[in-house]
């Protein structure tokens, strides 16, 4: 049985421990309103962009761009978005292990990582998957940097033809509470259902061709940035969850160890009163 | 018949405006006027100044880079970098000037970071006279 003096020091422990998770249930609170923020008035900007491919994909035969050229061979590339920080909750191990399913699925078993954030990292570090790159610690205003860095890097490497295709993995924000593993196909370009409101011949300046290849790079970036924003908020979405039940959990403990204290107290008065009684009935 | 406007950049919408008159947008092969009824257009733009009309009003808004679709009465622009003439502070963009002249007129190598370096700097130099002769107009 635990002293009286051992239990107190458990006790004060997990009091710090709530502290330290409640404290960090309320930066998240308050991160993801700005992420949540961030990833919202990005959307106008990717729904309109996505119409205007469609829109100029109309007007065209997919096969004639080389970033929708298909291949059947195995040389695949990863992007995966993941957080740099721990303390979520199955945020960055739910998106990894769906991400191995899908790649041992598809019998990949030797793709090309360019993972953003350092949990991502450590997690396929393990696996016989390759790690060209890892992102860790860029602060938001470098984010549309690194990703052009990284999509003008693959979108290279696809027209050379070195790679197959290219796999966007992130946590995509459902709710505060759930964030779903998103596995998608950035490279080749999944041709996208074309629409034409205007029956009238669409002009173009200076022409379609140049257009659509400026265009369809804009395309695959945003793709990118705005998974990235997604996983940003869902990160925080994720982690305040986590602390909430962490700090509720905790509360559980002290609850319990106090009782344990409180018993283990009175169990130590009563058998020295009884010491006490029996030493006194004996004289 | 009027317009409607809409211009966005990857981090937030910037106008969402109905009923306007007309439009002028600074493509990439010269400056665009648009009216109501226009056929359908895609272009790319450049640095430049957008102008609408909306009654006896008139706005400006500071354009860096981007696409242009007008189609069944709608102006589209999704904007790499926009920013309206109301919000543009003045006193930063003449220090921004001032230090994208200096680098400027200063030595420029002949290889290829070089260029590159002097291309970022005019850039800079023209995204600064653009807005300002945005916050002009207004």
């Amino acid at each position: 049985m635990a002293s009286l003096k051992e239990i107190r020091k458990r006790i004060e422990s997990v009091k710090t421990t709530q502290k330290t998770t409640s404290a960090m249930k309320m930066v998240s609170a308050a991160k993801l309103k700005r992420a949540q923020d961030n990833f919202q008035e990005a959307t106008p900007y990717a729904s309109k962009l996505k119409r205007v491919v469609s829109v100029l994909s109309a007007n065209f035969s997919e096969e004639e761009h080389p970033l929708f050229a298909r291949s059947e061979g195995e040389r695949t590339a990863v992007i995966l978005i993941t957080s740099d920080r721990g303390l979520c909750g199955g945020f960055n191990s739910n998106l990894c292990k769906a991400l191995l399913k899908e790649l041992e699925e598809q019998k990949i078993d030797a793709a090309h990582f360019t993972i953003i954030g350092r949990k991502g990292a450590e997690y396929f570090k393990r696996t016989d998957h390759t790690i060209l790159q890892n992102y860790t610690s860029i602060p938001v205003t470098e984010q549309s940097v690194t990703v052009k860095t990284i999509v003008k890097d693959h979108i290279e490497k696809f027209e050379k033809n070195e790679i197959d295709r290219v796999y966007l993995a992130y946590s995509h924000f459902v709710s505060v509470l759930t964030q779903d593993p998103a596995i998608q196909t950035l490279l080749p370009i999944e041709p996208l259902p074309s629409e034409e409101l205007d029956e009238r011949e669409i002009l173009f300046e200076p022409s379609a061709e140049k257009i659509l290849d400026t265009l369809l790079k804009k395309y695959v970036e945003n793709q990118v940035a705005v998974a990235w924003l997604d996983s940003i908020a869902g990160e925080h979405g994720a982690r305040m969850t986590s602390m909430d039940s962490a700090t509720k959990n905790a509360g559980e403990l002290i609850d319990k160890l106090q009782l344990y204290y409180n018993r283990t107290r009175q169990a130590a008065i009563t058998s020295e009163l009884i010491e006490i009684i029996s030493g006194a009935e004996s004289l | 018949m009027s317009l409607k406007l809409e211009i966005v950049t990857p981090q937030k919408k910037i106008i969402e405006e109905e009923a306007i008159d007309f439009v002028t947008l600074p493509g990439i092969e010269g400056e665009l006027g648009i009216l109501s009824e226009h056929v359908p257009l895609m272009t790319t733009l450049d640095t430049g100044v957008l102008i609408y009309q909306k009654g006896a009003q008139r706005h400006a808004t500071a354009i860096h880079w981007g696409y242009a679709q007008i189609e069944n009465n709608r102006v589209t622009i999704l904007a790499e970098m926009a920013e309206n003439a109301e919000d543009i502070d003045l006193t930063r963009l003449e220090i921004a000037e001032k230090k994208a002249k200096e680098a400027l007129s200063g030595q420029f190598g002949e290889d290829d970071t070089e260029i590159q370096r002097h291309r970022k700097y005019e850039a800079k130099l023209s995204r600064a006279l653009v807005r300002q002769a945005a916050a002009r107009m207004k």
